[in-house]
């Protein structure tokens, strides 16, 4: 197990260099200057020529990606072109937000669809089945952005329960910052626990079907300790594999629920410095959601062996 | 009895009216003004900023200029008292005013102007937005507690504008402080009638009211005169998402939504609890195609002049934003003095037989054009739908290529385009506002007439002398049609019915001054 753990922390360095290069080259093939995001549609010649040669723009692009691997190292992310702030404060002042609504997110849709899931393989082929099958292809149907406009307008125009924009830290105030998570939680909730849902009853059908669940109920087992002590588990499995990457979709995309409730997240934060062609902010952010998003992986890879004693980390 | 009654009645009404009247209608101190802004701000800097953001919530609180625009559109001294303009045209004396304040209460003085002035034009600052303005300047001299001299080798006609209200506002901001930071904006301080209080990037701005604030006095006249300073504090939210503005407005989380979605104008103008204003903006943004100058037909005036005839851009604006804009030909903004209707007549006019006729001359073939355009600015995009077809009920084949903002702003930068969908901010000067018919111009235009009539308006300081130059650049682009301007669009603001007092004078940034909450 130690073997596997630093086997998989030694494995992320050459993914990071990696996606280091892979960011860094695509950015900066793709047209768009971000000089003239900077300068503005006035900008003459002369100026964008100066304001290139200041931020380095104008050096070949191995010398740029030397500098900007060179500070990497020495845990400097940069600056940003458009606003000069240091990028790795940007990145520190956003992700909590992110992370904050990502685990709300996620949450709220493993408490819908993990009962939801077991409940319809228990029930296979009745109407309990049908009705929430049913919810979960109409929650896979609605776009998020459009279920979130229609949550403000019933939540906070009509009932006034629940604020429509901003954020607030629960770690600042806890209800108060509860109450701003509500909305933005179950825009994105509802989408993710329908996959999770799906997965959890087809993987629970199979497991249900297994001879040794078959043994167990001949045995008199009672029905409620097969489902939650040895077919849940088992097959719970494929279902992390899924919930791994649910939050990686979370922690970088989940730009327009940031935008319609106005939340000063990194998914925001990433698409706009994408437009400006802002650089650094791109490189940096790219570089620590995928860093999360290894270290992610890497605890649901460890998960497994938990949750199915077959798989072994340990090669022997 | 009943004379006597009947008098006294109308005594007692004329009374109430007298007392009430006021009473009832006296702006109040007061309440936290909130709105919306469609963007996050760019930076707290204004002298390297040409976001119009920035300007239009920065320029118009915090910071103050030393000129700006009274309510007919004139430049008028605003930080300084006076000034002097030597004979030659190239010697420029400001007389500070006294008594004006900084946020942090130190006096503004001859050596911040004389700083900001140095700093806007220091080839070691990036982004100074007006350094290439100001090139000609030679030194900003101090000559007294209140006074600079502005020393130029060559004389800048449009220097006014420059220290203008504008997009790359110069604003008055405090030596001292800025020199203790590094020359950095830590925490805005300038002049303005409120003072910065916090910015949470991503999710709002917010301002408090300057107490001590002593730069502008008397009757109100566009940006001059008397800013009151009724509420209590400002909030702008930055909202992105249009739907989610006007749904907090109905909620009542905010007060005002500017830059209203345009297929919904119409709608809310209708609603009673709403105040909705619209209105064309002096500066307001321009929305027109260019056209490459390098390319096998379009270099051609025929082909343009097909272009031009075959555009109806009344239908245009309503197809781009449904009608709230001014459909327009003109380079000259509709809404300056150099400007008359009489111009419109100069113009190429929907034509499709017309537009035929030139296109048969071009020995066109019906090869494809490509139009480049993003859909960044929604206009630019539906601008182009428009055209399409009326281009394509004349024979023009076209096709639309969408890139986003970034590669359009790149492309239209290095003229790798053939015909250009864009949008240019509206300039108070006509050399600024004529920009694109310079030597300079990204598109491959190279007219000597043209660049003469530039090189005439940069040596004359009559303002009669360059609206005339104007109006005959004007009509230099009609017969040539270098561009094809389509419409100009309105500002619009929905607010409370609660706020009062509201003036919809936009430019570059609506006042927030001088109105106030009823309740």
């Amino acid at each position: 197990m130690k073997k596997y753990v630093i086997r998989r922390l030694v494995s992320v360095i050459p993914v990071l260099w990696l996606v280091s290069i892979l960011v860094f080259s695509l950015i900066h093939l793709v047209p768009g200057d971000p000089v003239l995001v900077i300068l503005g549609t006035t900008a003459e010649k002369v100026q964008v020529e100066a304001m290139r040669h200041k931020l380095g723009l104008d050096r070949p692009i191995l010398v740029q990606y030397g500098t900007w691997i060179g500070n990497l190292l020495q845990g400097d992310l940069g600056h940003s072109i458009i606003s000069d702030e240091p990028v790795m404060e940007m990145i520190l002042r956003r992700m909590p937000v992110t992370l904050t609504v990502a685990a709300a997110a996620l949450l709220l849709s493993l408490s819908i669809s993990i009962p939801t899931g077991i409940l319809s393989a228990l029930r296979h082929n009745t109407y309990t089945d049908y009705v929430f099958m049913g919810l979960v292809i109409l929650a896979v149907s609605m776009p998020s952005f459009w279920l979130a406009l229609l949550f403000i307008l019933l939540f906070s125009v009509e009932l006034k329960l629940l604020p429509m924009m901003g954020y607030v830290s629960i770690f600042a105030d806890f209800w108060e910052g509860l109450r701003y998570l509500v909305l933005p939680a179950m825009s994105l909730a509802f989408i993710l626990a329908a996959v999770v849902a799906r997965m959890t009853r087809s993987s629970m059908l199979e497991v249900l079907r297994e001879d040794y669940i078959v043994t167990a109920l001949s045995k008199g087992t009672p029905r409620r300790f097969i489902v939650f002590k040895h077919a849940l588990k088992n097959a719970f499995a494929p279902v992390l594999t899924i919930i791994g990457f649910q939050i990686g979709f979370l922690l970088g995309g989940t730009v327009v629920i940031e935008d319609i409730y106005s939340i000063p997240g990194v998914g925001r934060l990433i698409f706009t410095a994408i437009t400006n062609r802002d650089y650094p902010v791109v490189q940096g952010c790219i570089l620590m959601v995928t860093i999360v998003y290894v270290f992610v992986n890497a605890a649901v890879d460890l998960a497994y062996a938990y949750f199915d004693p077959r798989v072994s980390f340990d090669k022997k | 009895m009943g004379k006597k009654f009947g008098l006294g009645l109308v005594v007692f009404f004329i009374a109430v009216g007298l007392i009430s009247t006021p009473v009832l209608s006296a702006p109040k101190r007061g309440g936290i003004y909130r709105s919306s802004m469609a963007t996050d701000l760019t930076n707290l800097d204004l002298h390297k900023t040409q976001a119009q953001i920035d300007n239009a919530v920065l320029g118009m609180t915090v910071y103050e200029p030393l000129f700006t625009y009274d309510e007919k559109f004139n430049v008028k001294p605003f930080l300084c008292e006076s000034y002097k303009m030597s004979p030659d045209g190239l010697n420029l004396t400001l007389n500070l005013k006294k008594g004006v304040k900084f946020h942090n209460k130190m006096e503004m003085k001859a050596e911040d102007a004389k700083f900001c002035l140095d700093r806007v034009r220091d080839p070691n600052f990036p982004g100074a937005a007006q350094r290439n303005s100001l090139q000609n300047v030679k030194e900003v001299k101090v000559t007294g507690p209140y006074q600079v001299q502005i020393i130029l080798s060559k004389p800048i006609p449009n220097i006014f504008y420059i220290l203008a209200t504008s997009v790359g506002t110069i604003g008055m901001m405090p030596q001292k402080v800025l020199e203790s930071h590094g020359n950095k904006v830590l925490k805005p301080i300038g002049t303005g009638p409120y003072e910065f209080g916090a910015w949470e990037r991503d999710t709002k701005v917010m301002l408090k009211r300057f107490e001590a604030y002593s730069s502008a006095d008397g009757p109100v006249n566009g940006y001059l005169g008397k800013r009151n300073r009724y509420f209590d504090q400002l909030i702008f939210n930055v909202m992105k998402e249009p739907a989610t503005r006007i749904m907090a407005l109905d909620r009542g989380d905010l007060d005002a939504v500017p830059v209203l979605p345009y297929p919904q104008i119409d709608d809310l103008k209708k609603r009673k609890d709403l105040q909705v204003r619209t209105g064309l903006a002096p500066d307001a943004p321009w929305y027109l195609f260019y056209v490459n100058f390098n390319h096998p037909y379009l270099s051609k005036v025929d082909f343009r002049m097909a272009l031009a005839y075959a555009l109806d851009r009344k239908e245009i604006t309503k197809a781009a934003v449904w009608g709230y804009g001014t459909p327009t030909f003109s380079v000259i903004p509709p809404m300056l003095p150099a400007y008359s209707p009489e111009l419109e007549k100069m113009a190429p006019q929907y034509d499709p037989a017309k537009a035929k006729e030139f296109l048969q001359k071009t020995g066109y073939k019906g090869e494809k054009i490509k139009i480049l355009t993003s859909k960044n600015y929604t206009p630019m995009y539906d601008q182009v739908l428009a055209a399409q077809a009326m281009w394509a009920a004349v024979g023009i084949n076209t096709e639309v290529e969408v890139v986003d903002w970034a590669t359009h702003l790149t492309r239209w930068q290095k003229g790798e385009h053939e015909i250009l969908s864009f949008a240019m901010i509206g300039r108070m000067d006509p050399l600024s506002q004529a920009w694109a018919l310079s030597k300079d111009n990204y598109y491959g235009y190279k007219n000597q007439d043209a660049f003469a009539i530039r090189e005439a308006m940069l040596n004359t300081w009559d303002p009669q002398k360059q609206n005339e130059l104007f109006r005959k650049l004007y009509d230099l682009t009609c017969r040539e049609v270098p561009f094809m301007i389509n419409f100009y669009i309105h500002n619009s603001i929905a607010l409370k019915p609660h706020v009062k007092g509201y003036e919809n004078f936009d430019l570059f940034g609506g006042r927030v001054w001088n109105y106030y909450f009823e309740k």
